[in-house]
């Protein structure tokens, strides 16, 4: 066990530091990396950016196995999200490059790429924290291009188009499938928080949570109503 | 070594700035979200056998950052708060609520750090200058950028302005009289009390709000504010680095809150004299003497009360060169 936190630990580090050797290794040896370190740090990454956005949780008032269900959950999907991305660049890559990668190494090589997000709970900082979600971001942005580059073996503009090309892909398949998704996720939102309205600090400020908040303070004397 | 020790020093910085939200938005999900409904009913009820006030103005004082509770404010500020009391007989000035708590709970009080503030405040009240006075300096200006984030301030600021509303109840204040209310907030503080406008001003109280060497941001309780006043020192570069800081309070933030209020002639920024922030020829201080012989500590009370007053303010006067 100890030995596959261990693990974890240094493939975390090595995305970070854009290692190279990292690449290297995975390069000559794509089927050394076990799936479940690749796994792990993804699920990390995506309950990371849940507690970045936990605000959203506790407004809505999630608590203990909710809460942490929810993180779990959005660990899941954040690999769902990846696995998916990984789908779409070994298509582009493929008719980019003419090379054909296997979609399980694929798999493993771009959920490496989330590991900048394992630090998405630094969001929680106040004022600070939407800054340091943008460089995040980027930062998993620039760990996806190193890892296609490693990947397919091309150079760094060649990757770059993947990449970039992979992005747009799942920017497009993301307003397309909006619907069904948010349907499906109003369904969890049900199950997780017992109300299907989702809460937000907007919302508060127009006093919905504790109507009238706009206090009709009328005085029985006038009758008058206060603006 | 030395980069061991500052990577430390980050993380355990970039860790307490991470759970700095965590109080209010713990409050909100424990206790608040009843709480506030509950505050509303039991307002309303109460305001139907209330007709008037039993004072014609309001006035509640937020300390600054290095408050510990509503009733262990830093000495320095307390003969300033003396002085308006003196200098607006008729008004009711309130000075015992925390600005830096949503439940308005000081950091002595019931809390699993309450021990650590205990020592801090032992420590501050045998030397008022002691490094260690900092970390409460350091843990409330992280609640004042909780207070100015729009993700965590509306929970962070119904909390406060339900204390506010809670204090101005206990002193007489009946809703729907429409008695104005002013809040002055002095260094955080100023922050804090436009945060809490907002919410007051849903309840048709009529508040402005006198900032003394405020770190402002553009809080967007500024489109239902009276008024601001902002006073402040020339060499206090803390409050400057409100119009650093907070993008909206740029010059080209056009359709901000600051922006708008700006428009709209509702914000006042009136400069004192060549006040600091702390240490020396401060707002507080009752040994600097300006050259028209009142110390500053004169200067800051009189300036509020004019404020509050409605009359022209009686600056730190330019020494011929």
């Amino acid at each position: 066990m100890w030995e596959f936190f261990a693990a974890v630990g240094r493939t975390i580090w090595g995305v970070w530091t854009l290692d190279t050797s990292l690449g290297v290794w995975f390069a000559a040896n794509p089927q050394s990396l076990q799936v479940s370190i690749a796994v792990a740090i993804a699920m990390l990454a995506g309950a990371s950016i849940l507690v970045g956005n936990s605000v959203v949780l506790f407004l809505n008032r999630i608590r203990g196995w909710r809460f942490f269900a929810s993180l779990v959950l959005n660990g899941f999907s954040f690999v769902l999200l990846y696995a998916v991305q990984a789908l779409a660049i070994t298509g582009i890559g493929l008719m980019v490059t003419g090379q054909r990668v296997g979609l399980p190494v694929a798999i493993r090589a771009v959920l490496l790429a989330t590991a900048p997000m394992i630090l998405g709970f630094l969001e929680l900082i106040p004022y600070l924290g939407p800054g340091i979600a943008r460089i995040l971001q980027a930062w998993g942005m620039v760990a996806l291009w190193t890892v296609v580059e490693v990947l397919y073996g091309v150079n760094r503009s060649t990757a770059l188009l993947i990449t970039l090309i992979g992005w747009g892909l799942m920017q497009a398949l993301s307003w397309m499938l909006a619907a069904p998704l948010t349907k499906l996720g109003n369904l969890v939102w049900l199950r997780l928080s017992g109300h299907s309205t989702l809460l937000t600090a907007h919302d508060l400020l127009a006093g919905q949570q504790f109507m009238p908040v706009e206090f009709d303070f009328t005085l029985p004397e006038t009758g008058g109503r206060q603006p | 070594m030395i980069w061991s020790l500052v990577g430390l020093v980050l993380v355990v910085l970039f860790l307490v700035l991470t759970v700095g939200p965590l109080e209010s938005l713990g409050w909100w999900s424990h206790q608040g979200a009843d709480e506030v409904p509950r505050t509303v009913a039991a307002l309303l009820a109460q305001q139907r056998d209330t007709v008037s006030s039993t004072h014609a103005h309001y006035v509640v004082y937020l300390s600054g950052i290095g408050a510990i509770g509503g009733d262990s404010v830093p000495p320095e500020e307390l003969p300033l708060i003396e002085g308006v009391r003196e200098a607006l007989p008729n008004h009711c000035v309130i000075s015992d609520v925390f600005p830096y708590s949503v439940e308005n709970r000081g950091l002595t009080a019931q809390r699993p750090t309450a021990r650590v503030w205990h020592w801090v405040e032992k420590a501050r009240l045998k030397d008022p200058e002691a490094a260690v006075g900092m970390l409460v300096n350091a843990r409330n200006a992280i609640q004042l950028f909780v207070c100015a984030d729009r993700r965590y301030g509306p929970t962070y600021n119904i909390g406060t302005a339900q204390q506010v509303l809670e204090a101005l109840l206990r002193n007489g204040y009946a809703l729907g009289s429409k008695t104005p209310v002013t809040l002055i907030g002095w260094s955080g503080g100023g922050q804090i009390a436009l945060g809490a406008v907002w919410f007051l001003a849903s309840a048709s109280i009529p508040v402005s709000v006198i900032s003394l060497g405020g770190m402002l941001s553009d809080d967007i309780g500024l489109d239902r504010i009276e008024h601001l006043t902002h006073l402040y020192g020339t060499k206090d570069p803390l409050q400057r680095l409100g119009a650093i800081l907070f993008a909206g309070r740029w010059p080209g933030a056009v359709g901000s809150p600051w922006t708008r209020a700006m428009k709209a002639g509702r914000i006042s920024m009136i400069q004192l004299g060549p006040m600091q922030h702390n240490v020396t020829a401060h707002y507080f201080d009752p040994d600097t003497i300006a050259p028209d012989g009142r110390s500053y500590l004169q200067v800051s009370t009189d300036a509020i009360a004019a404020v509050v007053n409605g009359e022209p303010v009686a600056v730190v006067p330019v020494e011929p060169s």
